[in-house]
């Protein structure tokens, strides 16, 4: 059994354990939580070498030889969402030291997080189909309860809201398992896949399809499937939200594309006619709904809509550059993302609150948080040459060479309303002087995770070759399935 | 009986998403208690259904002797059951504490927070 | 060398007195790019192959003389700023940006891969956009940025595309390897590719009909306006129309359109200067006028028009930046900048006046200035124009000659006449204020009268470079009366006449045009404004409509989609083989199925709570049943354990719950229903397609084959969940965790500040 697989899963299950020891002591479960996810991202980092010298990492649970254990098999994709996951959990471990009441933090907030990041790591990492659907289940019970735990009113209308759908996404993704097991007598995504091939069914496998786009989709909240997003990120804590918006949808989107590349092969024009509809659809509503909101949060969770929109070009090209570009603007966007959250609550804190009307003065007071936050907001609107331009530039340039010019002209069009709306944050929150006349308040260890991923930020910017050498690489995988079928399948133990 | 089961699994879902769409949040999970019967049912159909022969391996025998009913998706929803039961409950506890919030059962009252 | 001016504007941030410091540096870097020697070779260095971007510096000609004005230009406009906002606060962001934008533009005019062109180019829309937001506390200012940052920003990425269609059509992204690229022209990609580069160009250029933008950039402080909104940034738009003329000039549809667009805005900003009072404005709209020109001539692209063009380059740069900074001066000695009440300064200001002279003449095109050379050249080439010469002609005279009364209004009439109100405070400003518009004033003159030593060379390189291939550049204050030469001086004669005419009059021109101006040049500023605000208004109805808040209709659209979709996929692939095995029924069942569906309906239609979940309870039990009855009994214990708890949860919780009222129209339910319903049948078509024995089953083979021996288990099932399948159950306990934290919390966490309803 390959540990460097199973440790992105046990290191929080194991810490998720002690801080629930050490129940009564919020101090010594706040410094669990750092030191977890310091150990996670350590571990992560270790797989994600492991893989990047190998291509491929497959553990079998158990010394269960595949199909009939649990097989966790890390592709570069896989091993890259986990080393971004860990990223993530580590920084909003940090920020939310200095943000998270201690109402909450009595309440298990810390163990929580734990058991969503080993849910996300357990997601990105199995080969197993139902266990997919555990994992699923464990980051979206963990999620659920972060969702709702403090039970202030706004908090609980989104809660319901965000539970409802993602109760509705589980059923039907357990009933597409359950037929899926029913027509091929098999769990294990490898060989499902291969079995799929061997049916060569393609009226049923569609449908099958269909549900399970309808499954991970709501998930990823693309359209017309994300209302939950946009009614509940804005209600929760921002260290909550801010994990969320790095995490959830991309563990939708990462489902998405293991799916789609992976086991339901046969008739991929299907999917790519599907995927071209849903990627403009989801990238323009998204960002038409973030343009008229006043709300900080509201802004971003709208954006991140219109984001996994972007996502979803990759699958609906399928081509090896348009996929490249996935894989480089979800680590773009998870980090960018989470970052501008962080930011967002650091602003409410100075100026009191995340409604634009009510806040402002924070260029002149504290310029320092204005280059922090003009760093992500200038990368997701694709400035150059920050990490979200080239994201845009590949996808771009996919969709131009696939023909694709309605695509093309979408994803531009959107792009100059995600500068219109981060603008306006600037300008309200940044330029504006404050419409109290306060002046505001600095916000001391917050800052700490803004910089850290601002300067990540910059690094994929500057860096974009080996990003993108990477991101090549992974979609080359992707797009060969053989490889990853053949080291599931062959490898022992 | 497959066919049997696959109108009464379809009856199931037919009648979970209805109430699942009613405005009250006790039909609503109630909706999604008939929902997670229909899914359990489901995957049970999924293996070809047989009449008294369980998936345990007699004390005379070292493997299961066919036919015998497929034990796959027997472990599949009992995980299930168990995942949902878990859920069902949270939901339950969490929809008690929206009304003592909100003060309403009706869920369209709750749209004051989306935009 | 482009970064070696970033670095520094980072870190220069600190020091408070840094101006001229900081100028002295950039003056430096100004002698370091006048002592090295030009030359058409690029200096590459690759930043991130796979994507084709390189950072190559192509210092040639035109390179060299844009790289000269940026820096020279540059370092007068930090002395300036350090003047003109003497003792601000902001002083040290004012430098780290403007620091910022000059390592951009160099970017920019010496970059030689189209990608790397792109990136600097966006970062000088993003450095305009903080520059001229530097007032940020004025809301005017805020909404001006914005308004350039999303016209220029809208263009730039029309240019992104263009710029990869060219890469595309062209195999590369270098602009030497385009320009020897073959059969450009004629690919399938050019027209496309050709219009998306224009749209970009003409917005960063503020061509009419994306002119507006730049007025309204008046909003920064004098010396950002001065420095990136006349002598650089919107620049970059000609020079990358230069840059790329050898690989995409020459066609009818690049005369075309240069010709037309430039020719209109050079009509629009040369005479839209007269109407505005203003001297910041009258001098934007007379930068739009020169932008116009100059894409014009490139648009003629003969050799004179090109040689035309880069000399008016760099006359326009000197005069222009001249006159900007005058006015700022002048502004910041009587504060005002209306054109109408200023008045007799000169004796106040003698300093300013000698500059603000020397500057107009040269805009008039008056002898010995380097803008006559200029001017003359740009009718030759006009007369020489291979289509449409009259027109261009006629064109040229017009805008030359508002030019000239421009020159009068901005550089002459505010120092003579009778001293106005104000003009007894005034003084001359400090040194950092004065000295740069009188040295690019000399300039001005001392370049006229040299005829362009020592910049004769390098103004034919430049030409050269824009023109594909060198070419002889005869530059001469007086070039005699024959021929063309000879039309030109007539030319200029005429525009002289009609030019004092022009600013005699007016006055009643202003007037006269008062609602002309509206509808002329405002137009398509109030297409702008209809364009953001109407999408902001459409983009807020969509919203309300999509994100309701009510989440049934977000449930329902989510299974329409899902049917919808499974609809479109069956359309598409309709071979579905549904099997019907009825098989043997006994009796017992069909009584359990119903039982099932009677509680069901029970459950759906009751109206009362506690009867719909003891049918809910019911039907749980028949699920037990089945469960049993097909050899599932550990399904069958879990099942009624689990219902049991659940109904007794539900009654417990749902007790304090309201009872039922009816909530949601008979309609609704009937539309519910029926979408319901399709659902449900969509289900159990799935159910009979998918229960197939087609395939072999190896996993319940294995499990059956290895539990005991393996697994050490009689009840397979048990060996699943707790060996083969042992992380699902990890997860399984995981949940259950979550869950009773979430239980526990929701129990006893309540609100800080609320006492519960």
């Amino acid at each position: 059994m390959n540990l460097l697989l199973v440790a992105p899963i046990l290191v929080p299950l194991l810490t998720a354990a002690l801080c629930l020891l050490a129940w009564k002591s919020v101090r010594v479960q706040r410094w669990l939580g750092v030191a977890g996810s310091a150990a996670l991202l350590a571990s992560a980092l270790a797989l994600f070498a492991e893989v990047d010298g190998r291509g491929m990492a497959v553990s079998h649970a158990g010394e269960w030889a595949a199909p009939f254990g649990i097989t966790l098999a890390a592709d570069l994709l896989g091993a890259l969402m986990v080393v971004l996951g860990g990223i993530v959990g580590l920084m909003v471990a940090v920020y939310s030291l200095g943000s998270i009441d201690e109402g909450r933090e009595r309440f298990g907030f810390h163990p929580l997080v734990q058991i969503l990041l080993m849910g996300v790591c357990g997601a990105f990492l199995t080969g197993d189909l139902f266990n997919l659907y555990v994992w699923f289940e464990v980051l979206l019970m963990a999620s659920f309860v972060l969702t709702a735990l403090g039970g202030e009113r706004a908090q609980m209308e989104g809660a319901i809201k965000y539970v409802t759908l993602n109760l509705v996404s589980s059923a039907i993704f357990l009933a597409a398992l359950g037929l899926l097991y029913g027509l091929t007598h098999s769990l294990n995504m490898a060989d499902v896949s291969l079995r799929l091939a061997r049916l060569n069914y393609p009226a049923l496998e569609n449908l099958l399809a269909v549900l399970f786009f309808i499954a991970f989709g709501i998930k990823a909240a693309v359209f017309p499937l994300f209302f939950w997003l946009p009614a509940s990120y804005h209600t929760m804590p921002v260290a909550v939200s801010a994990l969320f918006a790095g995490l959830l949808t991309k563990v939708g989107v990462y489902a998405l594309i293991r799916v789609f590349t992976l086991v339901f092969r046969d008739d991929v024009e299907f999917i790519k006619e599907l995927m071209l509809v849903v990627a403009c659809l989801t990238m323009a509503v998204g960002v038409l709904g973030a343009v008229a909101q006043m709300e900080m949060r509201r802004i971003l969770s709208f954006h991140i809509v219109s984001q996994i929109g972007y996502m979803i070009i990759g699958l609906a090209l399928m081509t090896p550059l348009a996929l490249a570009g996935t894989v480089f603007y979800l680590a773009h966007h998870i980090i960018v993302k989470t970052n501008l959250f962080l930011v967002s609550g650091a602003v409410a804190r100075a100026t009191g609150s995340f409604e634009l009307k009510k806040s402002g003065g924070l260029y002149a007071a504290q310029p320092g948080l204005a280059l922090l936050f003009l760093i992500p907001a200038l990368s997701l609107a694709g400035i150059p040459p920050l990490s979200g331009f080239w994201g845009k530039y590949i996808l771009v340039k996919a969709g131009l060479e696939s023909g694709q010019v309605v695509l093309v002209v979408v994803a531009l069009a959107v792009s100059v309303f995600t500068m219109i709306s981060m603008m306006k944050i600037w300008s309200e929150a940044f330029w504006k002087p404050h419409p109290l006349g306060l002046t505001p308040a600095p916000v001391g260890l917050l800052n700490g995770p803004i910089a850290a991923m601002a300067a990540m930020t910059l690094a994929i910017g500057f860096g974009v070759e080996p990003v993108m050498q990477l991101a090549e690489r992974s979609a080359q995988q992707l797009l060969e399935p053989q490889t990853y079928i053949r080291a599931v399948l062959e490898a022992r133990r | 009986m497959n066919t049997l089961m696959a109108l009464l699994i379809g009856i199931l879902y037919a009648s979970g998403m209805y109430m699942v769409l009613r405005r009250s949040m006790v039909k609503l999970i109630i909706g999604l208690a008939l929902l997670s019967h229909a899914a359990n049912l489901l995957i049970f159909t999924m293996a070809t259904l047989r009449r008294d022969r369980p998936p345990l391996i007699d004390e005379s025998e070292t493997a299961l002797a066919a036919p015998y009913a497929d034990p796959v998706p027997q472990a599949l929803i009992l995980t299930a059951i168990v995942i949902g039961f878990a859920v069902s409950a949270f939901a339950a506890i969490m929809i008690h504490r929206v009304y003592q919030t909100t003060g309403t059962d009706d869920l369209d009252q709750l749209h004051t927070t989306d935009s | 060398m482009v970064l070696a001016v970033i670095a520094p504007a980072l870190h220069r941030v600190a020091p408070e007195q840094a101006g001229r410091v900081l100028a002295l540096a950039v003056a430096a870097l100004f002698t370091l790019f006048a002592l090295t020697p030009h030359e058409a070779a690029p200096l590459v260095y690759a930043w991130a192959p796979s994507l084709d971007l390189h950072v190559s510096l192509l210092f040639d000609g035109l390179g060299k003389l844009m790289a000269l004005i940026v820096s020279g230009i540059g370092s007068l406009i930090l002395l300036y700023a350090n003047g003109y906002l003497h003792g601000d606060a902001r002083l040290p962001r004012l430098y780290a940006a403007l620091l910022a934008f000059m390592g951009a533009m160099l970017g920019v005019v010496l970059g030689g891969n189209l990608l790397f062109i792109f990136v600097c180019w966006e970062l000088t829309s993003v450095t305009s956009f903080i520059l001229i937001g530097f007032d940020h506390d004025r809301p005017a200012a805020r909404a001006a940025a914005l308004q350039a940052l999303l016209v220029t920003g809208a263009g730039g990425l029309c240019l992104l595309a263009g710029v990869i269609l060219l890469g595309v059509a062209g195999g590369s992204y270098e602009l030497v390897e385009l320009a020897a690229a073959p059969g450009l022209r004629e690919h399938g990609l050019y027209v496309p590719a050709l219009l998306l580069v224009l749209a970009g160009a003409f917005t960063k250029s503020a061509q009419v009909p994306f002119h507006f933008w730049l007025p309204g950039a008046m909003e920064a402080p004098t010396p950002i306006s001065a420095y990136l909104h006349s002598a650089t940034m919107v620049k970059a738009g000609v020079v990358l129309l230069a840059r790329l003329n050898p690989a995409l000039g020459g066609t009818e549809l690049w005369f075309g359109m240069l010709c037309g667009f430039g020719g209109a805005t050079m009509l629009v900003g040369n005479l839209g200067s007269l109407f505005q009072t203003d001297l910041k404005r009258v001098l934007a709209y007379s930068t739009v006028g020169m932008l116009g020109t100059l894409v014009l001539l490139i648009g003629i692209g003969t050799q004179a028009a090109l040689a035309a063009c880069v000399t008016m380059l760099l006359a326009h740069a000197l005069y222009k930046g001249a006159l900007f900074m005058v006015a700022g001066g002048v502004d910041h000695a009587v504060h005002t900048r209306d054109a109408t009440v200023l008045s007799g300064l000169g004796r106040a200001m003698p300093i300013t006046w000698a500059a603000a002279t020397l500057a107009a003449l040269s805009c008039m095109g008056v002898l010995p200035l380097l803008g006559f050379i200029a001017k003359e050249k740009s009718y030759v080439a006009a007369l020489g124009a291979p289509e449409l010469a009259p027109w261009i002609v006629a064109a040229s005279l017009a805008a030359n000659a508002a030019a000239f009364a421009m020159a009068a209004i901005v550089g002459v009439r505010p120092f003579l006449g009778r001293p106005m109100e104000q003009s007894e405070h005034a003084h001359e400003g400090s040194f950092d204020l004065w000295l740069g518009p009188l040295l690019l004033g000399v300039c001005s003159l001392g370049l006229g009268v040299a005829a362009g030593w020592p910049f004769a060379g390098l103004l034919e390189a430049a030409a050269g470079s824009v023109y594909g291939s060198e070419f002889e550049v005869a530059l001469k204050l007086w070039a005699g009366t024959e021929g063309v030469y000879g039309q030109a001086l007539l030319l200029s004669g005429a525009t002289v006449a009609i030019g004092a005419l022009l600013f005699a009059l007016r006055a009643p021109l202003r007037s006269l045009a008062g609602g002309l101006r509206f509808a002329a040049a405002l137009a398509p500023q109030r297409v702008y404004q209809l364009l953001y605000e109407g999408s902001l208004g459409a983009a807020a109805l969509l919203t309300r409509r999509v994100q309701n808040g009510l989440l049934n209709s977000y449930l329902r659209t989510v299974v329409l989609a899902l049917v919808g979709i499974s609809l479109w996929s069956l359309w598409r692939q309709p071979h579905l083989m549904v099997s019907f095995n009825v098989g043997e029924i006994r009796t017992y069942e069909i009584g359990i199925v119903a039982l099932i569906l009677v509680s069901c309906l029970v459950a759906v239609r009751s109206e009362s709570r506690m009867a719909a979940i003891v049918a809910l309870g019911v039907a749980g039990l028949g699920v037990t049943l089945l469960f049993a009855l097909f050899s599932g009994p550990d399904l069958a214990m879990t099942q009624i354990m689990v219902e049991t708890l659940t109904v007794l949860l539900f009654v417990l919780v749902f007790y304090h719950l309201p009872q039922y009222a009816r909530l949601s129209s008979s309609f609704e339910r009937v539309r519910d229903l029926l979408v319901s319903l399709i659902f449900g049948g969509l289900m159990t078509l799935l159910v009979l397609a998918s229960s197939t024995d087609i395939l072999d089953a190896p996993l319940s083979e294995f499990y059956a084959q290895n539990s005991l021996v393996k697994g050490h288990g009689r009840n397979v099932v048990n060996v699943i969940l707790v060996d083969f399948r042992a992380l699902d159950t990890l997860g399984e306990i995981t949940v259950l965790a979550a869950a009773a934290i979430g239980v526990v919390a929701m129990l006893r966490l309540k609100p800080a500040r609320k006492e519960g309803a």
